[in-house]
């Protein structure tokens, strides 16, 4: 159980999230609304089975979300236009990986990184270009964007590893 | 980097202020390309100049948030 919230105080805090995350991947503002109700259907029916040593109600809510974004794909046949970063495998290690602190650190590791890097990094990884796209906003070749995108994801994979 | 990828779209969920200052830092570099505006935005820009039949088409889509909300 979800312990101290309500279903109206899940939906009350929650709705805006949800709905603003489902708007970032789903162009249609009505296809966003139904899908925004799906989520809080889901929610709902399976708000029993939520575990609370497992994660946060919040990283649990993103999941539900994130995975009615993919089945909305799914179903619409478009499993092409899925964004990368939502993945066909409904992550089981996203409990662990998803929180402020890690998000965090995140930010801190691209700090790190040279302006060039960290700008290529963004651009992929969270506006959803590809590199090719990436390069032609950067004003730099395929080539170095690549070498540079390979560069950048070795030192944040041994920032976030340390 | 499935990882990476994750964090990135949770940000998008769970937005973390620091994270959200380097993105914002880095989109200030690059303007976003001008989209088509989506039919809502169309709408609003339709009652901001005074055309009335959008004021129903407004209240219409006032009254489908209000139905599509879950019963609890």
């Amino acid at each position: 159980m979800s312990g101290a919230l309500s279903k109206e105080e899940i939906y009350l805090q929650y709705k805006d999230k949800v709905f603003a995350y489902i708007r970032n991947h789903v162009n249609s503002p009505e296809d966003a609304e139904d899908l925004c109700a799906d989520v809080f259907v889901k929610i709902y029916q399976k708000l029993d089975t939520y575990d609370s040593s497992k994660a946060s109600i919040s990283t649990w809510i993103y999941s539900v979300t994130s995975n009615t974004v993919i089945d909305f794909y799914r179903t619409n046949h478009i499993h092409s236009e899925i964004p990368e970063d939502l993945t066909d495998e409904r992550s089981t290690v996203e409990e662990e990986v998803l929180s402020q602190e890690n998000l965090s650190l995140l930010a801190k590791a691209l700090k790190n990184l040279p302006q060039e890097q960290m700008d290529i990094i963004v651009l992929r990884y969270y506006k959803g270009y590809t590199l090719q796209e990436v390069a032609e906003i950067m004003h730099l070749s395929y080539g170095v964007t690549k070498l540079r995108h390979r560069e950048a994801l070795g030192r944040l994979n041994e920032m976030l590893a340390s | 980097m499935n990882k990476l990828a994750r964090l990135f779209d949770y940000q998008k969920y769970e937005s973390n202020s620091e994270l959200a200052e380097v993105i914002r830092d880095v989109e200030s570099r690059y303007p976003a390309k001008r989209q088509a505006l989506s039919d809502d935005e169309l709408e609003f820009v339709a009652a901001a100049t005074g055309q009335t039949d959008n004021i129903y088409l407004h209240d219409d889509y006032n009254k489908r948030q209000r139905d599509r909300r879950p019963k609890t």
